[in-house]
Parts: structure tokens; C-alpha cells; sequence
């Protein structure tokens, strides 16, 4: 016999099982490498991953937009265009609204001037605290060392650093500010820094340069000399390069969330038909069904938290502007309060707390509500928030979301506590939809396996 | 050979390579005009519709599908044979796991070729396949989901609506098929009779 018709077993490169065992060695290790490779690309651009994140979102919010937007007469290839344009136009139109209702700096420094003072005031008033010898009721007693740190480190939040005071000084002395006006906050000032050189926390020279700077009558033109402690200029160019870079280094994460959203509210499926095609032909019907269902779950999901969301903050924002609170503050509050409600358990608390914080230093209220005086606007805050919360759980929730993905209320506080730990806020408000992704992938996955026998 | 015809080569088969994926293109149109399913298609929207369609290919004696898996798509046969097969164990007691692999001889109820269709229910519901699909030979196929065209519903309804008409009339034409394949083998007088109205 010749050589070449009795090869040896193991030098024959067509034999179907030495194939099979070199295949699924290469695809092993390709498969390792590509797994340390992802992990290790997960870790390292983990910065990445929220604007991705958020951008996904937005888009899967507006895809059923482009999907059945139809306008008679407009050629397809503009279409997308066209939407872009409009959704782009919304979304700076409602940036600008809310942009227009945020106080500018010395507005800021006003309110909290106001709010340190009032929020002084009731406690004080709550306590019934004798100013002399620092006692106060029954009820000051019980929760004296619960509370007082709680009230100090809130002061020290509020508290206006030396250029912060002089900012606010000069605002008083604003020719359009009513004079009244500014003799009443004039006196919340000095009052919160006489509190402040009452406590241990405000120091002697701080107070005294302070003291000084208030002695100013509103009326008379701002201080010419800077103050002795600002500082020097080369730290200011330093604290102001530093600002810049972390500007930027912010900007050109962030500048994903527009790209990611533009890209995958414009895909017609390809990234789907993409990771699709990946799959064996063995699991190619199952992947399909999978990657469909997880899609139309999560999209459902998303854009019935959105609509329940926008629902709370239009209620809120009704309750608000019914209770005397003017129309930009309110729709400003709604905003805030629905987008927290977002976020289990701690939304609606999120919302009593902003509504109950203007309330403090809400001024010449004219509530809609006949009968209701200003003494009252606290408790129309908390009826508000109260009615916004009874009409989330009662009709929202259930109509909008239908009790689609239902997860027990120990995860979700596990996965709002880790979220936060994890990425701060936005982890917060990003926890419970990844938390519903998992779960759908999950679910369907076994589901799938089962009914194609494939377990 | 000068740097100018090197260059000029360069283009002529960037060109022709270009013009070949176009061709390729065009022909998987024009195959997908001459299924029944899509004859009432315009090419424009045939091109639609090819945007939603996946290809697979699929080796000798590979499962397309088997039956009683869930089913969600329609295949088209592009090239190659598929066996349309009713394993043994579905004819006894209806549990293929209970049937030793050597000993399955499946009962062959149609051999498709090229041009072909199968899995067609699948694009109304989600019942299970009545039959396992296997490939004879290495297959290409066509493959539309039953989402994917309850998709463009939405989107583009004039598109949908013919192909939905298009496969009412291919399973009018099975059950009139049926109803005179029954008509002739049972005797008249017992005949149950399936009407196609």
C-alpha cells in the first residue's frame, strides 16, 4: 500500500472529528479572549456607560415617533431629517423654559438667604427655643440631638461664603429691587449671621468682615475694595483651568448621549438584524423571539415610566400653580418632582421636599383656591403631593404600566441604595430600568430555552 | 506595468466588485418577485421588504426547524432541498424523546426546491410547527418573522396587506388542495367535507 492511501489518524486535516476538536478549541478561546477583552473595555470606559445608557433611552422614548410619523407629500429620504428637527427643536424649546425659570446667581444667593432664615424661624417657632437660655418645649427635648445637627449642617449649607455675601449685597442695591424688599432680606441677612456668630461654626473674623460688609445700607454703591481674604490670582486661574478641564472632560462624555441617540433612534433595525445574524441557525428562530420580546418589553416599559412620570409632574405643577405658586416656579418643581418620581419611594419624598422648600420662602402668594390664605400654603403643598401620589398609585400606574414588569419592593430598594452607590444620582434614577432589562432578558431567555427544548 | 494602468486596474475592479454586490442585489429582488407570496409587490417594494428579510444558509441534514417548536418565521428557499418530515415518535405516541436517534426513519411529506416556501403558518400565529423542516443538501434560505410583518403593519400597511392576501389565497388553494385529496380517497357518502368558502 502506498503511503498516501493510509495516512496516519492524526495528519489527515479534512477528519470531520479532528475538525469539529479544532473548531471548538479556536472558537474557546476566541470566545475567552473576547470575554476578558469586553470585561476588561467595560471596566476601563465604565465612564462611558451612562451617556450610552441614557442615550439608548431617550431613543427607545421617541422610536415609536419615527416609526409611525407619516406627513402627506414628504419624500422618505427626508423623514428622518425632518424628525430630528422637530425632536431637537422640543427638546431645546423645553431647555430654555426650564433654563428661564432657574434663578440666575444672585436669585440663588436671595433664596438662600430666605430659606436659611425661615427655615430658622419655624424650627425656632416649632421648638418654641428661648433665645436666652437655648431651652425649648417637649418636643424640643425629645428630639434636640436628632434634629439641632441636622439644622446646623443644613446652616452650614446655606451659609454665604465672603464672595457669595458681597454678591448678595450687591444684589440688594439693584436699582430694580423693591426697597422694602430688600431692608426685609437685609434683616434675614444679618439675622442668619448673628445665628451664625452665635454657633461654633462661624468663625470670629469670618463674622466680623461679614458685620462689616452688612452694615452697608442697601442704597449705597457697592464696595470698591475687595475683600482682604479673596483670592489671589493665579489660584483663581487655577481653580478656573480646573473647572474648564472637568467642563470638557464632562462635554466630551456627555457629547455621546445626542450621537447614541441620533444613531439608534435612525436604526432601522440593522443593529438588531446584526446581532441576529451572529446567532447559530440552531438558535437563530429562538434569538429572534428573544431580542424582539426584550426590545418590545423594555421599550413598553420605558415610555409608560416616561408618560406616568410627566403625569405626576403636570399634577404637581396643577396642585402648585392651584395652591398660589407662580406658573415658572411650579412647572420648574413639576419637573424636578416627576423626574424623581422615577425613582421608587424616594420620588415622591424628593417632591415634598422641593415643594415644602419654596413654600418656606414663597412671599405674596394668590392661591386659586378661595379661602386659602398663606399661612395655608403648606399644607396645600403637602395635599398636593399627597393627591399627585394617591392618582399615581390609583390610576397611573396601573393604566400606563398595567403592572407589565412587577419587581418585588426589596429589590428595588436594593437596586436604588446600590444604584446610588454606584453611580451617584443618576444610578439612582437608572437602577430600577436596568434592574427590568435584566429581568425580561432573563425571563425570556429560559422561557425560550424551555420552549424550544433547547433544556 | 506603469503606475497609471496599476491604478487604472485598481478602479476597474473596484467597480466591477461594486457593480457585482449591486447585481447580487438585484437578483435577490427579483427572486423574491417570482415567490407567490410577493408577486403583487412592486420593486420598490420588494426593496422594502428586503430590508426586513434574513438569510441563512444551512448544511446537509441540519434542522431548519423541528416540530413542535414555537413557530416564527417563513422560509424561502434560495437555493439548495429542504425535506419537510414527520419524525416517527409523532406518529406513535408523540414523544421524540422516547425514540432512539438510530432507530428514527421519518415520514417524508414533501421535498422542496429552490422558489419554494415553508413555515408559512408561522406568519399568523405562534401554534407550533406541525413538521420538522431539514436541510437535503446545503441550503440558502430566505427568512421572514411573523414580527417583523406584524411591524409593517404600521409602518407600510399596503405592503403588508398584499402579502397577507397573497398567503390567504395560497392557503385557500392548500385547503381546496385537501378537500379534493379527501373527497377522492374517502367514499362519498362519508366524506367530511372542509369547505374553502
Amino acid at each position: 500500500m502506498r503511503p498516501q492511501d493510509s495516512p496516519p489518524p492524526n495528519r489527515r486535516p479534512t477528519d470531520p472529528i479532528e475538525r469539529k476538536r479544532r473548531a471548538f478549541w479556536l472558537y474557546l478561546t476566541l470566545g475567552l479572549a473576547a470575554l476578558g477583552l469586553g470585561l476588561f473595555l467595560i471596566w476601563a470606559l465604565r465612564a462611558l456607560i451612562l451617556p450610552l445608557i441614557f442615550g439608548a433611552l431617550l431613543a427607545y422614548l421617541f422610536r415609536p415617533l419615527v416609526n409611525n410619523f407619516n406627513m402627506p407629500g414628504l419624500p422618505e429620504s427626508l423623514r428622518a431629517p425632518v424628525i430630528l428637527v422637530l425632536i431637537f427643536s422640543g427638546l431645546i424649546f423645553l431647555g430654555l423654559q426650564i433654563r428661564s425659570s432657574i434663578p440666575d446667581e444672585s436669585g440663588q444667593l436671595e433664596l438662600m438667604v430666605r430659606l436659611q432664615f425661615k427655615v430658622n424661624e419655624k424650627y425656632e417657632h416649632l421648638m418654641q427655643i428661648d433665645p436666652e437660655t437655648g431651652k425649648g418645649n417637649f418636643l424640643h427635648s425629645l428630639v434636640e440631638r436628632d434634629l439641632t445637627p441636622l439644622i446646623e449642617s443644613l446652616n452650614q449649607i446655606l451659609t454665604l461664603d465672603l464672595q457669595q455675601q458681597k454678591t448678595f449685597l450687591e444684589h440688594l442695591q439693584n436699582a430694580e429691587m423693591d426697597p422694602k424688599r430688600a431692608e426685609l432680606y437685609l434683616s434675614f441677612f444679618q439675622t442668619n449671621l448673628e445665628r451664625a456668630q452665635k454657633s461654633s461654626t462661624g468663625s470670629i473674623a469670618r463674622v466680623a468682615l461679614t458685620r462689616e460688609l452688612a452694615s452697608q445700607s442697601p442704597t449705597e454703591p457697592h464696595l470698591s475694595t475687595p475683600p482682604a481674604t479673596s483670592p489671589a490670582p493665579s489660584a483663581v486661574t487655577e481653580e478656573k483651568s480646573s473647572a474648564l478641564a472637568w467642563i470638557l472632560e464632562v462635554l466630551s462624555i456627555w457629547v455621546l448621549v445626542p450621537l447614541v441617540f441620533v444613531f439608534m433612534l435612525l436604526d432601522r433595525g440593522s443593529i438588531m438584524r446584526r446581532f441576529i445574524s451572529l446567532a447559530p441557525n440552531r438558535y437563530f428562530e429562538l434569538t429572534y423571539s428573544m431580542v424582539d420580546e426584550v426590545d418590545n418589553a423594555i421599550g413598553q416599559y420605558l415610555r409608560g415610566t416616561f408618560l406616568q412620570c410627566s403625569l405626576v409632574g403636570l399634577s404637581l405643577t396643577l396642585g402648585f400653580v392651584m395652591v398660589g405658586i407662580q406658573l415658572k416656579v411650579a412647572l420648574l418643581m413639576g419637573i424636578i418632582a416627576g423626574m424623581a418620581n422615577a425613582i421608587p419611594f424616594l420620588g415622591p419624598f424628593i417632591g415634598l421636599v422641593v415643594g415644602l422648600s419654596y413654600a418656606l420662602v414663597a412671599e405674596n402668594i394668590s392661591p386659586l383656591i378661595p379661602s386659602m390664605g398663606e399661612e395655608h400654603i403648606f399644607l396645600g403643598v403637602m395635599a398636593t403631593v399627597a393627591i399627585a401620589q394617591l392618582l399615581d398609585n390609583a390610576v397611573f400606574q396601573p393604566v400606563v404600566l398595567g403592572g407589565a414588569v412587577n419587581l418585588h419592593p426589596l429589590v428595588v430598594i436594593v437596586g436604588v441604595i446600590g444604584g446610588s452607590i454606584l453611580f451617584g444620582f443618576a444610578g439612582m434614577l437608572l437602577a430600577i430600568p436596568s434592574i427590568v432589562i435584566l429581568k425580561v432578558l432573563l425571563g425570556t431567555f429560559i422561557r425560550g430555552l424551555a420552549e424550544y427544548r433547547l433544556i | 506595468m506603469s503606475d497609471k494602468s496599476l491604478q487604472a486596474r485598481a478602479i476597474l475592479w473596484a467597480n466591477l466588485m461594486r457593480l457585482r454586490t449591486k447585481s447580487s442585489e438585484v437578483e435577490k429582488l427579483k427572486f423574491l418577485k417570482s415567490i407567490a407570496l410577493f408577486q403583487d409587490l412592486s420593486f420598490r417594494q420588494i426593496r422594502d421588504l428586503s430590508n426586513i428579510i434574513y438569510e441563512r444558509t444551512y448544511n446537509k441534514n441540519e434542522h431548519i426547524f423541528e416540530i413542535q417548536q414555537p413557530g416564527a418565521a417563513l422560509f424561502i428557499i434560495q437555493s439548495g432541498q429542504v425535506s419537510i418530515e414527520l419524525p416517527p415518535s409523532s406518529l406513535t405516541d408523540g414523544t421524540p424523546e422516547a425514540v432512539e436517534p438510530s432507530q428514527r426513519a421519518a415520514a417524508q411529506l414533501a421535498l422542496l426546491g429552490p422558489g419554494a416556501f415553508f413555515g408559512d403558518l408561522a406568519l399568523l400565529d405562534q401554534t407550533p410547527r406541525s413538521a420538522s423542516a431539514r436541510a437535503n443538501l446545503k441550503t440558502q434560505c430566505l427568512v421572514l418573522f411573523r414580527e417583523d410583518l406584524n411591524k409593517l403593519i404600521d409602518s407600510k400597511p399596503k405592503i403588508a396587506c398584499l402579502i397577507y392576501r397573497s398567503l390567504a389565497t395560497v392557503i385557500g388553494e392548500r385547503l381546496k388542495a385537501t378537500n379534493s385529496l379527501i373527497s377522492e380517497d374517502a367514499p362519498k357518502n362519508e366524506a367530511p367535507r372542509l369547505t374553502a368558502a
